[in-house]
């Protein structure tokens, strides 16, 4: 009996660790700015563990149940039973076999250890864990396929990029989809979400065009209006800045005066001089780049600097991609950012499979 | 409610083992029955004992009479067997002087150890004349109230097999006997030890006898074996779970509470102990139990008899509440 209570207050201790974890857990966890689901589900922790506790005390059984279970598994011929009662005394009752109650001090002691561990990962868990950054679960191909699908018909009903290139998008996504493997979900994914990030560049360039095209027509309003101011300013002067002979009198075409010619006319009264083509570079590269056939490189030397050999580097679009991405950050400068242990198989797969396509 | 002393129970245990080892040597090869049967004794009940001929169903309760010296008769119950047959009847007397009157005749039904050999073969009538007896320990005939003599046990036998021609016993008829042992065919040891020491088949006289003031006392020291709180509880328990077993149409009644009480009881008292633990309860529980329990058509189906379910309901209910 001793050995049972023993035993029923080390796993009543074990209990309160496990507890008292897991509401320091929970309170870090609304102390610290977290996403939405994780102060629910940490508050699920102590509200599991009152229960647990609940339905512990409630399974405990009474002292009469005690002794029943007791007499039962000593086979006492209910002289267990009946202590108290008068000439009870008279009676031997076979002690309780010691040896059958196994106390398994190996397993109370992981257990033990579990519960430290518990207690002192609660306090020392960092507090990035809880943070809104961390890491949102994987999501399944099939949801990331039905998102691209989603986008390109959004795009082809707004017209937002051009046919061929919307054709494009959608016979890479059938691509992607055909080529997916079950066993290999890791490749598709990844598949997948480069396409999804090129249909956003795509969408990204889109809008600065447009962006651009709306900044162009403001500045032809400005120019227009200028021009208009112009015009009322200079209403009573000529061409030439002179002002109009009586105010409202003809002025003199160009060219008439010394000095005063146009692009037209050259210089003043002077002739135009038309000789042979120079030799400058434009002329030796049209004469070049059309001996070229598709997809032939330049020889070296032979044609200007303009084109190159090398591989091209990531500029503009894609670098911009990925700052805005990341947010915060300008175009093209690098992104360091410290890997989590959990995240870096992933991390990892994700550039050998870039590895695999270059 | 004081506990029986060691010098209480000493002398009953005694004579109670020397009981059963007078009926073992008498009949070879069934102690477990036996100690099952004298419990039932020491119970106050009846028994029903079922198995095919041949099996010492009537030599066991020869040799039981022989033992405790009781008043034992048998009646080999047949269709035709009346009720006043059993109980007895009036039937006109002249006396010496010329004047007539109706005279009672005590039936067997009178004695103290009844064998009533295949009690399913005889009408319904006769069955109810005989069960209205057991229960009551009385006959009343005419009015008049005549009991039985004191103790008054009936040991029926009955066939499991050529069942044509019989009147199967009522369940509400079958729940006043205590117990329904079977008996079972001895082994090939048991069988050999027969034959090569008993001259055609004879039982030999009994070493021991038990006087009716010796069993007296076993009856009162039965009486006095406490049951504790917590092993009546798995008794209710147990009897209440009859009721929701699977395949079971009708569980068992409050009688069969009081006789796993009392049996369990003369079965602690044949251990020597004082009180009832919930060994005693499990040794008795089948027997009390396998008649009571009626079964639907499932259970036929599915091949469960009622010790099968007897025995489930009393692993699955715990001891403890």
């Amino acid at each position: 009996m001793r050995a049972l209570a023993a035993e029923g207050l080390l796993i009543g201790g074990l209990c309160g660790c496990f507890a008292s974890a897991a509401t320091v857990l929970a309170l870090r966890a609304l102390i610290h700015p977290t996403p939405a689901w994780t102060p629910t589900a940490l508050a699920l922790i102590p509200l599991a563990s009152l229960a647990g506790a609940l339905l512990a005390l409630r399974r405990t059984p009474s002292r009469g149940a005690c002794a029943a279970l007791t007499e039962d598994a000593t086979h006492a011929g209910g002289l267990l039973l009946v202590e108290g009662l008068p000439g009870a005394d008279a009676w031997k009752r076979p002690a309780p076999v010691a040896a059958e109650v196994p106390v398994r001090i190996r397993r109370h002691l992981l257990k033990s250890v579990l519960a430290l561990v518990a207690l002192i990962i609660a306090f020392i868990v960092p507090a990035s864990w809880f943070a809104s950054a961390a890491p949102s679960a994987p999501r399944a191909f099939p949801d990331i396929t039905a998102d691209i699908r989603n986008e390109i018909e959004d795009i082809r009903e707004e017209e937002s990029l051009e046919p061929e290139t919307i054709e494009e998008l959608a016979e890479e996504l059938k691509r992607i989809e055909a080529a997916a493997d079950p066993a290999d979900p890791g490749t598709a994914i990844d598949a997948a979400e480069r396409l999804r990030e090129r249909v956003a560049a795509l969408l990204e360039l889109n809008s600065e065009t447009l962006k651009r095209i709306v900044q162009d027509s403001d500045a032809l309003a400005r120019i227009a209006n200028f021009q208009k101011m112009l015009e009322e300013s200079c209403a009573g002067s000529c061409p030439n800045g002179e002002e109009r002979p009586g105010g409202e009198g003809e002025c003199e075409e160009p060219g008439e005066v010394p000095g005063a010619g146009s692009p037209e006319r050259g210089r003043g009264d002077a002739e135009m001089s038309w000789t042979d083509p120079s030799e400058l570079g434009e002329s030796k590269y049209d004469d070049s780049a059309k001996e070229l056939k598709p997809g032939k490189n330049a020889e070296e030397g032979k044609l200007g600097e303009s084109i190159s050999q090398e591989d091209p580097t990531a500029k503009g679009a894609a670098s911009r991609r990925g700052a805005a991405a990341i947010g915060g950050r300008s175009a093209g400068t690098s992104i360091k950012r410290t890997v989590a242990p959990r995240h870096r198989g992933t991390v990892k797969r994700f550039f050998e499979t870039e590895r695999k396509h270059q | 409610m004081t506990l029986l002393s060691p010098d209480e129970i000493a002398p009953v245990k005694q004579d109670l083992d020397r009981t059963l080892a007078a009926l073992d040597s008498m009949l070879l090869g069934r102690p477990a029955l036996h100690r099952l049967v004298l419990a039932g004794i020491l119970a106050r009940g009846h028994i029903l004992l079922e198995g095919l001929p041949g099996l010492g169903k009537t030599a066991l309760v020869t040799a039981l009479a022989k033992i405790l010296e009781l008043d034992a008769k048998r009646i080999q119950f047949t269709p035709d067997l009346m009720p006043s047959d059993i109980v007895g009847s009036h039937i006109l007397e002249t006396r010496a002087d010329g004047s007539r009157e109706m005279s009672f005749r005590p039936g067997p039904v009178f004695c103290n150890l009844l064998l009533a050999d295949e009690i399913n073969r005889a009408s319904p009538k006769t069955q109810s004349a005989l069960l209205e007896t057991m229960q009551e320990r009385s006959v009343t005939l005419m009015g008049v109230t005549r009991p039985l003599p004191d103790p008054f046990f009936v040991l029926a036998s009955q066939n499991p097999i050529e069942l044509e021609g019989t009147y199967p016993l009522p369940e509400a008829q079958t729940d006043r006997f205590l117990f329904r042992l079977r008996v079972g065919s001895p082994d090939a040891a048991t069988l050999t030890a027969i034959i090569s020491s008993r001259s055609q088949g004879k039982m030999p006289d009994p070493g021991f006898t038990l006087s009716k003031d010796a069993l007296g006392r076993a009856f009162d020291t039965a009486s006095r074996v406490v049951l504790p709180e917590a092993v009546a509880s798995w008794i209710g328990r147990i009897v209440a779970a009859t009721h929701k077993a699977e395949h079971v149409k009708y569980g068992a009644s409050p009688r069969a509470a009081i006789a796993l009480a009392e049996s369990a009881r003369a079965f602690a008292l044949l251990d020597g102990r004082p009180s009832v633990g919930f060994d005693d309860v499990r040794a008795v529980a089948i027997p009390v139990l396998n008649h009571r329990l009626v079964l639907d058509y499932r259970a036929s189906l599915d091949g469960v008899t009622p010790d099968d379910i007897a025995r489930g309901i009393i692993e699955s209910v715990p001891v403890a509440e």
